[in-house]
């Protein structure tokens, strides 16, 4: 029981952020709606946690939050996935000289010090990369742009993992035949190598979630990331350093929806690990 | 590796971020002369263009960072926009008050995560494993920025303890210290998890070899097993896990000197990106990379007094 809680938390919140719609029409408030006379009011009514500075529902929001914060987070793990699997893979069977770059390319990308890195990614103006003026200011796109720049730097951990597994793999007496058999080296990595060390990619991979999470709300909070109206956990506490003297409350929340569902990401990690990957070859 | 070849290795990467951050700040909105048209309506676009021709930003981007990395290597970063100084003087102060807080935070969270990681491993399933395991786990999951804002609120709002910005370099030194214990505060339990991870994973492994077992059966005592036995063996790959963490580590610093006010350079870093200040960015961002790079460095200097099996000379 105790293993699957941390999932069912998560599938609880999922539930309830991709319901938001559903649930702002069921307590009959519109989300972006602001509401200049009834700003900061505590929970009344059909308000469950009060409104913000703008009279905005904080729980309505704290869902849709949720939606894009958890959209973005599950995105960038996918993408990330994909390409540390892809990368190790290749630098593990490969090896020699491929082996050598794809690890140099790594171990530099590890060095980074991650956050300033983003700070300065995140000012990056998508018009001179040759997109309109309106997609590169949409809030929409802001989302976008945060997805594949933590997908970018988030990928080693996965990558060094993966080619770890491969070079095992590669030796074993299943590939050898294969190989003896005269299958292709693509369809060995493919069918033969990439099932065997699913185990490993998802542990890490669900573990590395929590961080990307983490990632995006600094950046939303430092307003570089996730851009209003679009609501994010990390946007949300954009002004709470100003708001924090009188109403504390409205930092309380989104905080804690992050770290909640870091929290249950972190132990379902744990949890995956434990029962998919005991011999821990994914530590 | 020898020594050469992680010398080598280190400026390689050195000179990778610089090339890659100099590609992307030309992506970035507003060249400097945009910036000094915007601001002064008279100028026109022969006056842009002969501005361009004498800040060279008319030359292909690979001739300008070549130029830029000349000047680089001289010593001459540029000059901030934002600040009217050399690059580098406005950076110096802020990277001594970075070390005195990422200094101060390093040693209080060794100093209490060693004691926690020894003793979390000695008892791996007890009670105190159990909470310690759980408090890594929170503090791994907790945001940075909202442990401060907590922290503010309770020290600052509610008790008034403590002030929620610093101020350093005015003032008593008592009320610098003062300015300086909230930003200390929320590193040292962010990172304090991070730490104890480590040294746990590590000294569990350190205290399941079978000299270990050796020396408990010769009737060594508890301590000098602890200590002696398994802890000098769980430093290095306590050491080597900690360092592929530090870039992480110095990015939590970033969010924490932002959330204070605090005049480092991970604020620094922040003002300069919103403020169009380039030059500034770029130099922030290599000098913290640099950083980082410096101490893999000397971690590599200090397996050798660690663990005299290995060898800077030969292969690890």
């Amino acid at each position: 029981m105790r293993r699957f809680l941390p999932a069912i938390v998560l599938l609880a919140l999922f539930l309830l952020c991709f319901f938001a719609p559903a649930i702002e029409h069921l307590l009959n408030i519109s989300s972006n709606e602001t509401d200049l006379a009834n700003r900061f009011a505590p929970a009344a009514g059909n308000h469950l946690l009060g409104t913000d500075e703008l009279g905005r529902d904080i729980f309505v929001r704290l869902l849709y939050g949720g939606q894009v914060s958890l959209t973005a987070a599950l995105a960038a793990g996918l993408a990330s996935a994909f390409i540390g699997t892809s990368v190790g893979m290749a630098a593990g069977y490969l090896g020699g000289k491929w082996d050598a770059i794809l690890m140099r390319l790594t171990d530099l990308l590890i060095a980074l010090p991650s956050l300033p890195l983003l700070i300065i990614l995140s000012a990056l103006d998508l018009q001179k990369l040759g997109f309109s003026a309106d997609i590169a200011n949409s809030p929409r796109v802001s989302l976008y742009k945060i997805i594949a720049l933590i997908s970018i730097l988030s990928w080693t951990t996965v990558a060094r993992l993966a080619r770890a597994r491969t070079l095992t793999l590669r030796q074993m007496d299943f590939v050898r035949a294969a190989r003896a058999l005269g299958v292709g080296d693509f369809r060995i990595v493919l069918r033969h190598i990439f099932p065997n060390l699913m185990n490993t990619v998802v542990v890490a991979t669900a573990l590395a979630v929590g961080n990307i999470i983490l990632m995006e709300s600094v950046l939303s909070f430092l307003g570089l990331g996730i851009q209003p109206p679009l609501p994010s956990w990390g946007n949300m506490l954009t002004h709470a350093e100003e708001t924090i003297w009188e109403h504390a409350r409205l930092s309380v929340y989104p905080g804690m929806m992050i770290f909640v569902t870091v929290l249950a990401f972190n132990f379902l990690g744990d949890a995956l690990q434990q029962t998919l990957d005991p011999k821990g070859t994914g530590k | 590796m020898n020594i050469l070849g992680r010398t080598v290795q280190a400026l390689l990467t050195l000179l990778a971020v610089s090339f890659l951050v100099y590609i992307l700040i030309g992506l970035m909105p507003g060249d400097p002369v945009d910036l000094m048209a915007a601001g002064n309506p008279h100028m026109t676009p022969a006056d842009l263009a002969r501005l361009r021709a004498e800040y060279g930003l008319d030359q292909p981007l690979l001739a300008r960072y070549g130029r830029w990395l000349i000047a680089a290597l001289h010593g001459d970063l540029g000059y901030s926009r934002s600040y009217n100084l050399p690059v580098f003087e406005v950076i110096g102060p802020r990277a001594a008050h970075t070390v005195v807080l990422f200094g101060t935070a390093l040693l209080i969270t060794v100093a209490l995560a060693l004691p926690m990681g020894v003793y979390a491993a000695r008892f791996p399933g007890g009670i105190a494993d159990r909470m310690i395991n759980f408090f890594c786990l929170a503090g791994v999951s907790l945001p940075h920025f909202w442990l401060g804002l907590l922290l503010i609120c309770l020290f600052a709002v509610t008790l008034g303890w403590l002030p929620a910005a610093t101020t350093l370099s005015e003032g008593s030194l008592w009320a610098q210290a003062k300015s300086l214990a909230l930003p200390v505060i929320t590193l040292v339990v962010a990172e304090l998890a991070v730490y104890v991870r480590h040294l746990r994973a590590a000294m569990l492994e350190a205290l399941r070899a079978d000299h270990i077992r050796t020396a408990r059966a010769k009737g060594c005592s508890e301590s000098r097993i602890v200590w002696r036995h398994a802890f000098q063996n769980a430093l290095t790959p306590a050491l080597t896990v900690f360092m592929l963490d530090l870039g992480t580590i110095i990015g939590g610093a970033v969010t924490v000197e932002t959330i204070f006010g605090f005049p480092g350079m991970g604020k620094l870093l922040f003002d300069a990106v919103n403020g169009n200040d380039y030059n500034l960015a770029v130099a922030d961002l290599l000098i913290l990379t640099c950083f980082v790079v410096v101490a893999n460095f000397a971690a590599d200097g200090l397996y050798v007094v660690l663990d005299p099996r290995v060898s800077l000379a030969g292969k690890k």
